[in-house]
């Protein structure tokens, strides 16, 4: 198992993070709700899984997130 | 007798045909340099010397920018070469244009175009240009540490200043009130406000969160003084006044 650099987090932490990670891709694979759910992805309902899109589906997923969060507007001066 | 056309005083408008073309062409690019500096400047109705056009932009656009330069009567005097200043350097119409793709105290390119703002040319059609932001700029000034830069420090100093002052007097939320003051400090590379800033800005706090940034960064023990007078001194504000006492009390004051 991966050591965690200067005690970050315990060995045993690590442990834990690995298999929810691990529950949780074994949910996705089975079309299960996550186990393990990121409590930030409920903010974002645009949210999807890279490795698991075509790029199609990323693109869209961005123009989606573009609507919910604007890029603040630029200032503009006039000379 | 007007000036000799090398010792002219430049803008952006003498730059208009390839600054529009460039942004026709879809190039990632904004304004630094004193013709930036001399844009907002004019804002303030100030200008400055400023001869060349300095374009910030990354390895990929300059590159591409330079081609496009080179095809549209331009000519391409130097490319940036291994091992030494990262710029390019070609001549329009007789003015010479300079390509950076780092300097110091400006963000990597991308994040300074991000953050750059849009001048409209109302003279020359409503061409847009981007020029880096104001704070960006002033970094960048103080870093490079040149004496022939201090009339431009100056006149970005002014200009900060005064959005530095709205801030405080329009904004509503706490983070947006101080924000440029925040930027402005970053900019300087100090910790501590300049003295006319700190006095106007104690003028306008009403937020307690007004209080204690102002409380952190007034750059004297009497500013103090006057930030702890006008806070508010209600029996519920006793947290805030301590709060304040406390940052006063990890500050070193000048004598």
């Amino acid at each position: 198992m991966q050591q965690p650099p200067d005690a970050f987090k315990s060995p045993e932490q690590i442990a834990r993070a690995l298999a929810e990670r691990d529950a949780n891709e074994r949910a996705l694979r089975a079309g299960r709700p996550l186990p393990y759910p990121n409590p930030w992805d409920e903010l974002d309902p645009t949210k999807i899984t890279p490795e698991h899109a075509t790029p199609e589906r990323i693109t869209e997923s961005y123009r989606e997130f573009c609507k919910i969060c604007r890029r603040p507007k630029r200032r503009e001066h006039v000379l | 007798m007007p000036a000799p056309e090398a010792e002219r005083t430049r803008t952006l408008s003498d730059f208009a045909d390839l600054l529009a073309g460039l942004g026709a062409g879809g190039f990632d690019f904004s304004v630094v340099g004193g013709l930036a500096v001399g844009a907002y400047g004019r804002l303030r109705g100030r200008s400055v010397l400023s001869r060349d056009l300095d374009i910030y932009a990354d390895a990929e656009n300059l590159d591409r920018m330079l081609e496009w330069i080179a095809r549209h009567g331009g000519r391409v005097r130097k490319r940036p070469q291994p091992r030494s200043l990262p710029v390019a350097v070609a001549e329009w119409h007789g003015q010479e244009v300079n390509i950076l793709t780092e300097s110091s105290g400006l963000p990597r390119p991308a994040d300074a175009i991000r953050a750059s703002r849009e001048f409209v040319l109302r003279e020359h059609g409503g061409v847009r240009v981007l020029v880096a932001d104001p704070f960006d700029l002033l970094r960048n000034k103080v870093r490079v540490g040149r004496d022939k830069d201090r009339p431009h420090i100056e006149v970005l100093c002014a200009f900060v200043e005064e959005e530095v002052v709205e801030a405080f007097r329009d904004e509503e939320r706490p983070r947006d009130r101080i924000r440029p003051a925040r930027q402005y400090l970053d900019a300087l590379g100090t910790t501590t406000l300049p003295a006319s800033v700190a006095a106007r800005l104690v003028d306008l706090a009403r937020l307690a969160s007004d209080f204690r940034f102002l409380a952190s960064v007034v750059p004297a023990r009497e500013f103090f003084d006057a930030v702890l007078a006008r806070a508010p001194s209600a029996a519920g504000d006793a947290e805030l006044r301590e709060d304040l006492e406390r940052i006063a009390a990890t500050r070193e004051w000048a004598s």
